[in-house]
């Protein structure tokens, strides 16, 4: 109590946080343009969201120095790290915004779409930059309010609404789950900062440790939620399905990454000590999700579904990454998002091109002659589909390969070649998808949009994929630099 | 603060519980033990005007009293915050001030916009 | 003494109340347990000298928050019979998820570590030290950030209701104010020629 003095000081450094700020204003700005203008003025709103996240961008780019820079009395942190993860939410935001920009005409409240979007986007900023659970658990609530929302959006489609109600009572529940884990932690070294509670744990006897690791246990779980890591998967498949298909893009790469760049800095930071424990359960975590993702999805017909299952999958991926618990392990991480993050937007942007008179064409049958329509088209899922396998020279490849060796490494070998196992499983479902395109009749009548922008985005996100496959070190590099701040 | 503390502070607080408590069974009780009570199956029924009960009273509420009600708990928290700002305004000064108005400009947004769309107006 | 009887009381009446919120068989009940129960725990965070957090509890879970959930109850029309359905079918799974927590909790409070020497043993502070200045002068000064975040979440709060909920009805009149002060003498005359 006695360590505030009066006068308080202005917090230092404060233009690190002008990344957030700016979509903080901009977010209620955009809100309150939408009240005013004329209806058909009314899609100005997505460009402003646009250009907001590639000024938050440019900014993050430059407040960003070698050294890490805190602010707000240690509250938030900016460093290599925070950076590089937070550019990825910001590139899954403008692709979510541009897939949306079809796709939501006919809805009413477009400004506030997209002013949600901009808040969960600056949920998950607030996030990777926490130094301790206060900022991190407010980053997740303004995360989750958010994106809870956009899932619901379309509130006359029951299943947009039962999809919205699903995932807000389970989300809530494993806030609540978060927030008693970090009350145990709390009870057991009496802090909320991270690098604190690491300090604390290391130096602590047996008789905190029964208490630590049901906190521990708490924290790792209501994460899991968020990330949709199985056993805790359940509400993925009815979110994404019932979601608006931008929702379900945005939801399926932003949160993601949120939730594994704070997965990482809460382990590295916080509990060094209980690596042994945190290990074991994520390794089962990761065996069930692997399992569960792959083999579930075999059995959708909708695709939308079919890639919730697909996401369960690679987040037992991603996980191996923080099994491994070494540089290489949290390095493949980031490749693993970056990557996942091109591939998933490609698949939604070309999912959303399938939405044509009156249907949704989410089901696997209206791909199927996909081929002779748009040959274009059909070769960039194609690509997809195959990276999304894991198929060599391909980026998807890489993703795979630098977390099982990572794994492989830390001496877990047969979680490695379970992992292998498992994904050789899931090709077969994305490569359904392509024989659905190119060996199968057409059955309902193509009518393609030529939004310029979905296709620069197919034709962006298929290129990227296939440099970096072929060429994966550039990034690489990139990655194991972003690391400087956090190992 | 201590024991002592709390029984002199919020005795008188108990004691006007208890009085209440008993206040709200006395009557009750009361009844109970004092009138004469003969039920049968046609005093016990339910009254509607005379004719036989067709329906559950229950009826579903209008989707606009849970927003009235939501709208309600944002800005009361609102003013919850107010209270432990008011109370050391005069230490944090200017500082303080400022984070206020701040946090106050961004629920006024989110006022401008009920009041915009129309969520204050019941019809 | 005092404080251990009216602990006691508030925790044994907070657990009953919450107990009657699972087990009560209309809605309503449960909802009157619940606001049972915060009462208690507002007396106990009255015994942990937190009279500020009490005070609050009472004024925005009691003042606030439960009367949304009765409003919510009741717009839902729930059907009782429905929920019981499928009781017993998730019973076991339920039940050995409870046993497995209360076992954790179990241990974790008797481990020791939350009456060992190293923690920071709580006292009772002088009269003269006010609750709710020591939470404003922590809130508003260290954790700022949070409490500007917060009203972000507030904000968010705000707009996901109204989006989700708020419905313009075709058949209501409303009145244009600036269209009426706009309108010229055009609009609504017209010479008619003779």
């Amino acid at each position: 109590m006695a360590n505030v003095t009066f006068p308080f000081p202005f917090p230092a450094n404060m233009e690190i946080l002008l990344p957030e700020i700016i979509i903080a204003v901009m977010a209620m700005v955009i809100l309150l343009f939408d009240l005013f203008v004329s209806k058909e003025k009314k899609q100005i709103s997505a460009w402003l969201a646009i250009a907001t996240c590639i000024a938050a961008a440019i900014t993050t780019v430059n407040v960003t120095g070698s050294e890490s820079m805190m602010t707000f009395y240690g509250f938030f942190v900016q460093d290599y790290f925070a950076a590089f993860t937070k550019l990825l939410m910001l590139a899954a935001t403008v692709f979510g915004i541009i897939l949306s920009l079809d796709y939501m005409k006919e809805e009413t409240n477009i400004g506030e779409y997209y002013a949600l979007m901009l808040f969960a986007l600056l949920g998950m900023m607030l996030m990777v930059s926490a130094t301790n659970f206060i900022t991190m658990y407010l980053g997740v609530e303004l995360m989750a309010l958010s994106v809870y929302v956009l899932v619901g959006y379309q509130r006359d489609v029951l299943r947009s609404s039962e999809a919205a109600l699903k995932y807000f009572i389970l989300g809530s529940l494993s806030s609540g789950m978060l927030l008693y884990g970090i009350s145990f932690l709390y009870g057991t070294t009496g802090n909320f900062d991270f690098n604190l509670i690491g300090e604390a744990l290391a130096n602590s006897g047996d008789s905190a440790r029964t208490a630590t690791l049901v906190g521990m246990l708490f924290v790792l779980a209501g994460m899991a939620f968020k990330v949709s890591v199985a056993p805790f998967h359940m509400w993925t498949p009815d979110a994404y399905e019932g979601a608006p298909t931008p929702v379900t893009a945005f939801m399926s790469v932003g949160p993601k990454v949120a939730g594994f760049a704070i997965l990482m800095r809460i382990l590295v930071d916080a509990m060094p000590a209980l690596e042994h424990d945190y290990v074991t359960v994520l390794l089962w975590m990761a065996v069930l999700s692997l399992a569960v993702g792959n083999i579930a999805a075999i059995a959708q017909r909708n695709i939308k579904r079919m890639m919730a299952y697909s996401t369960i999958g690679h987040v037992g991926f991603v996980l191996l990454g923080l099994i491994a618990a070494s540089p290489e392990g949290y390095a493949a991480i980031l490749i693993y998002m970056t990557i996942y993050l091109f591939m998933t937007m490609g698949t939604f942007a070309i999912i959303i091109l399938m939405r044509r008179d009156g249907i949704q064409g989410e089901l696997l049958d209206d791909f199927a002659g996909m081929s002779k329509v748009r040959p274009g088209y059909a070769l960039a899922m194609g690509l997809m589909m195959f990276s999304l396998a894991g198929i060599p020279f391909l980026g998807g490849f890489w993703a795979k390969f630098a977390v099982i060796a990572a794994v492989i490494d830390a001496g877990h070998l047969y979680l490695g070649l379970a992992a292998i196992m498992f994904s050789a499983i899931g090709a077969f479902y994305y490569i359904r998808v392509v024989k659905y395109i190119y060996f199968d009749e057409e059955r309902v009548a193509f009518n393609f949009s030529d939004n310029v922008l979905m296709k620069a985005t197919v034709a962006l996100t298929s290129i990227i994929i296939v440099v970096i496959g072929v060429y994966p070190d550039p990034v690489m590099d990139v990655c194991r630099m972003a690391l400087a701040g956090l190992v | 603060m201590g024991a002592s503390y709390l029984a002199n502070e919020y005795a008188p607080i108990f004691v006007f519980i208890l009085i209440a408590l008993g206040m709200g069974a006395a009557p009750l009780v009361l009844t109970m033990l004092v009138a004469e009570q003969n039920p049968d199956d046609e005093k016990l029924s339910a009254y509607e005007c005379g004719f036989e009960a067709f329906e559950d009273a229950r009826m579903p509420f209008d989707v606009r009293f849970y927003l009235v009600a939501i709208l309600f708990v944002i800005f009361d928290l609102e003013t919850a915050f107010l209270f432990p700002w008011a109370v050391v305004l005069d230490q944090i000064g200017i500082f303080g001030f400022i984070e206020m108005m701040l946090f106050l400009v961004i629920l006024l947004v989110g006022y401008i916009y009920a009041w915009k769309k129309g969520a204050l107006q019941w019809e | 003494m005092l404080e251990t009887v009216f602990f006691y009381l508030f925790g044994g009446l907070a657990v009953l109340a919450g107990m009657g919120v699972v087990l009560a068989h209309n809605t309503m009940h449960s909802v009157m347990f619940l606001i049972f129960c915060f009462f208690n725990a507002a007396g106990l965070f009255f015994l942990l000298d937190a009279e500020f957090i009490g005070i609050i509890l009472i004024l925005i879970y009691v003042g606030a928050v439960m009367v949304l959930f009765m409003f919510v109850i009741m717009m839902l029309d729930v059907n009782r019979a429905k929920l019981r359905e499928g009781f017993l079918q998730y019973l076991p799974m339920g039940g050995i998820i409870a046993v497995i927590l209360l076992v954790e909790l179990i241990a974790s409070a008797s481990s020791g570590v939350f009456v060992s020497d190293e923690m920071v043993q709580a006292v009772h502070l002088g009269q003269e030290v006010n609750n709710t200045v020591e939470i404003g002068k922590e809130l508003y000064t260290k954790y700022l950030l949070g409490f500007e975040v917060a009203a972000i979440i507030l904000l968010v709060a705000l707009v996901g209701a109204i989006v989700l909920t708020l419905r313009e009805r075709k058949d209501a009149k409303y009145q244009n104010i600036s269209a009426q002060v706009n309108t010229r003498k055009e609009d609504r005359l017209r010479k008619v020629k003779m």
